[in-house]
């Protein structure tokens, strides 16, 4: 399988006065094409850093202070001190968004959105865009494409809103997709038919998706691999089906027993243990010191 | 929902909530009510936590307002502390608000982000006079937020230099502040991760047991629900589906729709065929009222033979709990509880008794599922007939025989939490044909009246069904050219309509082309119904 993105021996760093502190620390990760690959951590452990820098849509007080990332979609290269783009662009990738209330223009129509979207990728007369934005809305399983064109953002549902962004990140025709936590907003029964929705386009175009979230059940169901994240360290990395069912790294396992089942008798629930994420914080600061020796 | 004897915290009897739809108002018109909640029975005890599960949109959070007092209900009753405050006005309710909190989903925005955590801690005490000394009241609050867990030295930051875990744990610290007996959480975990939400939903549990707190827990999710509450109300379109135990309402959901909502939860196990067996919504009927099939118990009438032994075997297929089969003759029903045994109990009964109807639901109080299919036909002229007791007969056990049945059942369903009465009926509820028009008659009788019964039975959430089949490969259409449905199929039929929730069910090609038929041209119909059966 071609690799679709690389990103090696990644180190992040926010520049805070005259200090760096680190945010993420020797990130690797290989996506083969058509792969949907689960990134899951607890708030702050740096996954939508990581999403970020991928996108390269990094806040101006992010550097990139070692290693880099390679994307074949867009032909670029993302590392300390620059980037390197190609002339397929930034078309080549694209990103669905958390917040479905906050990512969409609230004094535009969603046509008007739509074809601005489709206009970077695409070109044709207005007319042409606004009839591809109907295809596809109609592909993301919108029941009446041609009024939503016409409607504001606060007349559709959070999942018909999450609809539309994910038909807008599907539009470039992107090789690959960075999902941040693109269900949290959701309640569990729209949850689970967007979910089935970013799995059918992503079977037919052979998308590769990076999924962020927090919720290890959603992973279980959509990826086929996955990396668990804590202070910007990779704890464990594998196939969905090994990591799930022999978890090697305590955290996974801690992370695991913290899920509240309703399949299983109700009993007191395990949140991750104090040392545990004290001692992962200690191993990171270790990290560092080693670093700069 | 059982009271046994405690005294309530919370008591709702057949709550309603409208609220104003401003967009719809006219100039010069009062603003359109739209009704957003229908008929809420609920209750709850001190140290008890009740769960309130839905969808988006399904009036929950209506609810949870309404419960504390921050919205007006539109009808029913709403007693606290065996109060009732209903209708109180603001003046009114202010003595007693301060037993009354909630707590948000968004900490973030329920903290005032310019004021520091143990200000806004402490407010409530000062509000309610618990303390008027500042100083006093900041050292209860730092109390406060060792009580939640959290470093005291927090109270000195902001709401921005804190977690959603701490601010979460710092509104709970907040609402418990001035000693409240009931505490409405509104989604509090939803926007945390995995681990902070353990221990916010750990805080909440041991607090409601050192304090005795009664909790109302909102939630979409129902894992969480599991692991908190310890009985449960589910809301669809501000109208409530089912109640019950946690863990009766996990083990076996009376609903389809509860079921499904179970099912969406995504359990940390690799399966990629969960996100296959998604069903679409719109082929549901009536989706407050229908059933799930799994786990129920059903009464079947007229299991001697034809669709009533059908019924009872795609009944114990699909995984129903108990099946009672009745018929006037145990002799013939008796080989059904040998083949499931445990499962199938076979009872004598002559629905044309009322004694017996009675004696039955007396003995049959777990019904949830009643299936009137025992019927008669003497294939009949009107006027060929010898005299009236064969149109007798056909009306004491088609009619009369269905009417006692679901007099007899419906408290034992309304006992159980709604349930479902399906009806065999026919296509002949709609048409007459010369040979048998005393069983039309019959039918088309059994028809209204099972119409009757779905709107008497409205506001009480149980689906009321009437199936019209075609001709069927029975005893009873013996005399009916071919082409048949069998039994098996008919049965089949029956039971994905009560999961689907459809209120009127025509099995086969014959008779949803007879119904389409009489939609479009009743007359020729008739016409040719009447050359059907040549005399």
């Amino acid at each position: 399988m071609t690799k679709i993105l690389a990103v090696r021996d990644l180190h992040l760093a926010m520049r805070t006065g005259e200090k760096l502190v680190p945010v993420l620390r020797g990130i690797n990760l290989n996506l083969p094409q058509g792969e949907v690959h689960g990134l899951v951590g607890e708030s702050g452990a740096g996954k939508t850093m990581l999403g970020r820098v991928i996108l390269d849509i990094l806040p101006p007080n992010a550097v990139v202070t070692a290693g880099h990332v390679d994307c074949a979609t867009t032909g670029s290269q993302i590392k300390s001190g620059g980037r390197i783009f190609s002339n397929r662009g930034r078309s080549g990738i694209s990103l669905i968004p958390q917040d479905p209330m906050t990512s969409l223009n609230p004094v535009k129509k969603i046509g008007k959105q739509m074809v601005e979207i489709l206009q970077l990728a695409h070109t044709g007369p207005p007319r042409a865009l606004q009839e591809r934005a109907e295809a596809l809305l109609a592909e993301v399983r919108i029941k009446k494409p041609k009024e939503v064109l016409k409607q504001y953002p606060h007349h559709l549902s959070g999942g018909m809103r999450q609809r539309v962004l994910i038909a807008m990140a599907f539009s470039s025709e992107p090789g690959i997709i960075i999902a941040d936590e693109p269900t949290t907003a959701l309640d569990v029964s729209v949850q689970r038919r967007v979910l089935r929705l970013i799995r059918d386009l992503q079977k037919e175009r052979n998308t590769t998706i990076l999924f962020i979230t927090h919720d290890l059940g959603v992973v279980a169901k959509l990826c086929d691999k996955v990396s668990l994240m804590h202070s910007g360290m990779i704890l464990e990395q594998g196939l969905v089906s090994e990591v799930f069912h022999s978890p090697s790294h305590p955290y996974t396992r801690s992370l695991l027993n913290a899920i509240p089942r309703y399949d299983q008798p109700r009993e007191k629930l395990a949140p991750v243990a104090e040392d545990l994420q004290s001692q992962l914080i200690d191993e990171a600061r270790k990290y560092d010191q080693q670093r700069q020796v | 929902m059982i009271s046994n004897g405690k005294s309530e915290v919370i008591l709702a009897k057949r709550l309603g909530v409208a609220l104003p739809n401003t967009a719809a108002k006219q100039w010069f018109q009062p603003t359109p009510m739209v009704p957003i909640l229908r008929d809420i029975d609920l209750r709850a005890h001190k140290g008890q936590c009740l769960g309130i599960v839905g969808e988006s949109g399904s009036g929950k959070t209506t609810l949870g307002r309404a419960l504390v007092r921050l919205l007006q209900p539109t009808s029913g009753e709403l007693l606290f502390e065996g109060r009732d405050i209903t209708c109180l006005d603001e003046a009114a309710l202010r003595p007693i608000r301060n037993r009354l909190q909630m707590i948000f989903q968004e900490p973030r925005a329920a903290l005032n982000p310019r004021r520091r955590i143990d200000d806004a801690v402490s407010q409530p005490l000062l509000t309610y006079a618990k303390t008027t000394n500042n100083n006093e009241a900041r050292e209860q609050a730092r109390e406060l937020l060792r009580q939640v867990g959290l470093d005291p030295a927090l109270g000195k930051r902001y709401p921005r230099e804190l977690s959603g875990g701490q601010l979460q744990r710092a509104c709970i610290a907040r609402a418990i502040s001035i000693r409240p007996s009931l505490i409405v959480a509104d989604e509090i975990v939803s926007g945390l991760d995995m681990s902070s939400q353990a221990q916010v939903l750990n805080l909440l549990d041991e607090l409601r047991q050192q304090l005795g707190l009664c909790v109302i827990f909102i939630s979409h999710d129902l894992s969480v629900v599991r692991s908190i509450c310890d009985e449960v109300i589910v809301l669809l379109d501000g109208r409530q589906v089912e109640s019950g135990p946690v863990s009766r309402m996990f083990s076996r959901p009376q609903r389809r729709y509860t079921r499904s909502l179970i099912q969406a939860v995504p359990l940390p196990e690799p399966d990629s065929d969960w996100l296959e067996d998604i069903i679409d919504e719109n082929e549901i009927g009536n989706r407050v009222k229908a059933m799930n099939i799994e786990g129920t118990t059903a009464l079947v009438t007229g299991t001697s033979r034809g669709i009533g032994r059908e019924l009872v075997h795609a009944l114990i297929k699909r995984g129903a709990k108990k099946v009672y089969a009745t018929a006037r003759s145990l002799t013939d029903i008796e080989d059904l509880e040998k083949s499931y045994p445990g499962v199938v109990e076979t009872l004598p009964l002559d629905i044309t008794d009322d004694t017996a109807t009675l004696e039955t639901a007396e003995q049959c109080q777990d019904v949830e599922l009643l299936i009137n299919n025992a019927g008669v036909n003497r294939m009949s002229g009107l006027l060929a007939a010898e005299g009236i007791d064969g149109a007798r007969l056909e009306m004491e056990t088609n009619y009369f025989g269905t009417l006692r049945m679901c007099r007899a059942f419906a408290p034992v369903l309304k006992n159980n939490s709604g349930g479902c009465i399906v009806n065999m009926l026919s296509v002949l509820s709609h048409v007459a044909l010369p040979l048998m028009g005393s069983l039309c008659a019959s039918k088309a009788a059994t028809l209204r009246l099972t119409e009757g019964v779905r709107a008497e039975l409205e506001a009480s959430n149980t689906l009321v069904i009437a199936v019209m089949p075609g001709a069927v490969d029975t005893d009873m259409s013996r005399d009916f050219p071919p082409p048949k449905m069998p039994a098996a199929e008919v049965a089949k039929a029956v039971l994905n309509g009560i999961v689907e929730g459809q209120e009127e069910l025509f099995p086969g090609e014959m008779a949803s082309g007879l119904r389409e038929g009489l939609k479009a041209d009743p007359k020729s119909v008739e016409k040719e119904l009447a050359g059907y059966l040549p005399g």
